[in-house]
């Protein structure tokens, strides 16, 4: 395939930011109402008025948005919401600049930084003030309670689908209590070895891919050098992939990917690895085990 | 000053994910809201508790897992967040100006029939004392005597632990508050 034929390619890297960006928020802006519908309505406005993808007029908007959605729905956003409103912060000002030069070297330093310090936040949380994180305990739970786990777990430590569900009905029967009319207040669950070792290898591989990237893209804000920056992308590469086919949370995969294409300048290879990822992103989001079990029920 | 504008985003990451922090370690606030990218950290998250609510009536403890609607959702979801002892009598506040409305609870009382939650036709919260008379959407109305005033109502609420050594569940009570009327 010749490369060259990717349309892709041939847009303005800037044009191709703040379009993915655009599509990011269409799909994952906000989680109410009152945040979602306006969000969706300017962003399908920029799709249909020529050049009002690139104005600062509906940057500020989307950011005040996402803004006031952090404010009423604090306890149960999540964190890529705050990520998602900041790089909005960070593209208004990158329209808001006058020179060409000015508009990308924002857009990519606060990429840089935005995707630095939340992978260094998230290793300090995670190595330093969880009690359960290092221990394990956070993975042996959440393999079996979380259900877009299942089809990982299952695969590689053999636990059927039903005795991963039947982990879960245990959680919460405990979790109900007296209101099923099962007043047990203890249960223990179904495991084996494999589990034990994949929690423990999920452990330690997240510390050590999160804590890379967070350093690297940190460093080489400050220390230009071609080695780091390929380094830094192929561990980004390497952590979206690995992942988000397990934790399905696209926006926050999709988002970072934005942050790795908004670092490129003439490296045609990164920019169809990241536009790849985000397609492959959807594939993801797609209930492998709930399939397996319907279609072996049926 | 345009340098710093630059800049501008990250800094207020950095900032937002302290002030998370010190929410989380210092006012009891779950790791994984707040904006400080704890989450997939810890086993802390509003997932581990359920509130029990019990009514009181003429000797019959009565599950009512559905009155939780009685509270104001962000009031809840604040509680669940950060499950302090004042956000816990925030919830419990909720269910002090409330009336139920169970049809029949009289003639099932005296046949002995159990009494379901589903039985539970409406609870009118945030009464005031000039309420007489609730109108349904279809036009008909439930006077004030129509409803019944539990004797009592039992609030607790619940923590499950994962003991990774066992590979064991055990749920805990956290909180626990009686309402008499």
């Amino acid at each position: 395939m010749n490369v060259k034929k990717i349309n892709f390619l041939n847009m303005d890297l800037f044009e191709i930011i703040l379009k993915m960006t655009l599509f990011l928020l269409l799909f994952h802006g906000g989680i109410s109402w009152h945040v979602k519908i306006p969000i969706k309505f300017i962003v399908l406005l920029t799709f249909f008025i020529e050049d009002l993808w690139k104005k600062p007029i509906v940057w500020f908007s989307l950011f005040l948005f996402q803004i006031s959605g952090i404010w009423f729905d604090y306890y149960i956003i999540d964190n890529h919401q705050y990520l998602l409103a900041y790089w909005s912060l960070a593209i208004f000002l990158s329209t808001v600049g006058p020179k060409e030069f000015h508009r990308l070297s924002i857009i990519k330093v606060n990429g840089n930084l935005l995707c630095s310090f939340s992978m260094i936040f998230a290793v300090v949380w995670k190595g330093f003030l969880s009690d359960d994180f290092l221990k394990g305990d956070f993975f042996l739970f959440t393999l079996f309670d979380d259900s877009r786990f299942h089809n990982f777990t299952h695969f590689l430590t053999g636990l059927s689908f039903e005795q991963l569900k039947e982990n879960q009905w245990f959680f919460n029967t405990v979790l109900e209590g007296d209101y099923k009319n099962v007043p047990i207040k203890e249960l223990l669950l179904n495991k084996n070895v494999k589990f034990t070792i994949l929690a423990k290898t999920l452990t330690y591989w997240t510390l050590f891919v999160e804590g890379s990237i967070g350093l690297l893209f940190l460093i080489n804000h400050f220390w230009k050098k071609r080695a780091l920056f390929i380094l830094k992308h192929i561990f980004l590469l390497v952590f979206i992939l690995s992942t988000y086919p397990v934790a399905t949370v696209t926006g926050f995969g999709w988002l970072l990917a934005v942050f790795g294409l908004s670092d490129l300048e003439d490296e045609p290879l990164l920019k169809v690895s990241y536009f790849l990822i985000i397609l492959i992103l959807q594939i993801f989001s797609i209930p492998m085990g709930d399939i397996f079990l319907s279609l072996k029920e049926f | 000053m345009k340098k710093l504008l630059f800049y501008l985003p990250s800094f207020i990451l950095i900032m937002i994910a302290f002030t998370q922090i010190f929410f989380a370690k210092g006012l009891g606030q779950t790791s994984w809201k707040g904006g400080g990218f704890g989450m997939f950290s810890s086993l802390d998250s509003p997932h581990f508790q359920k509130t029990r609510i019990w009514v009181f009536y003429k000797g019959k403890k009565i599950a009512a897992n559905f009155s939780i609607k009685v509270v104001d959702k962000n009031l809840y979801r604040k509680f669940k967040a950060r499950p302090t002892t004042n956000n816990w009598l925030d919830v419990v506040d909720q269910f002090k100006n409330t009336l139920w409305y169970y049809p029949m609870i009289e003639e099932k009382i005296k046949l002995g029939i159990n009494l379901y939650p589903s039985d539970f036709d409406y609870i009118k919260k945030n009464i005031s004392k000039s309420f007489s008379v609730l109108t349904y959407s279809d036009g008909h109305q439930v006077p004030k005597e129509a409803f019944f005033k539990p004797e009592k109502i039992l609030l607790e609420h619940y923590r499950v632990r994962f003991d990774s050594s066992l590979f064991r569940l055990t749920s805990r009570k956290v909180f626990q508050k009686e309402l008499f009327f």
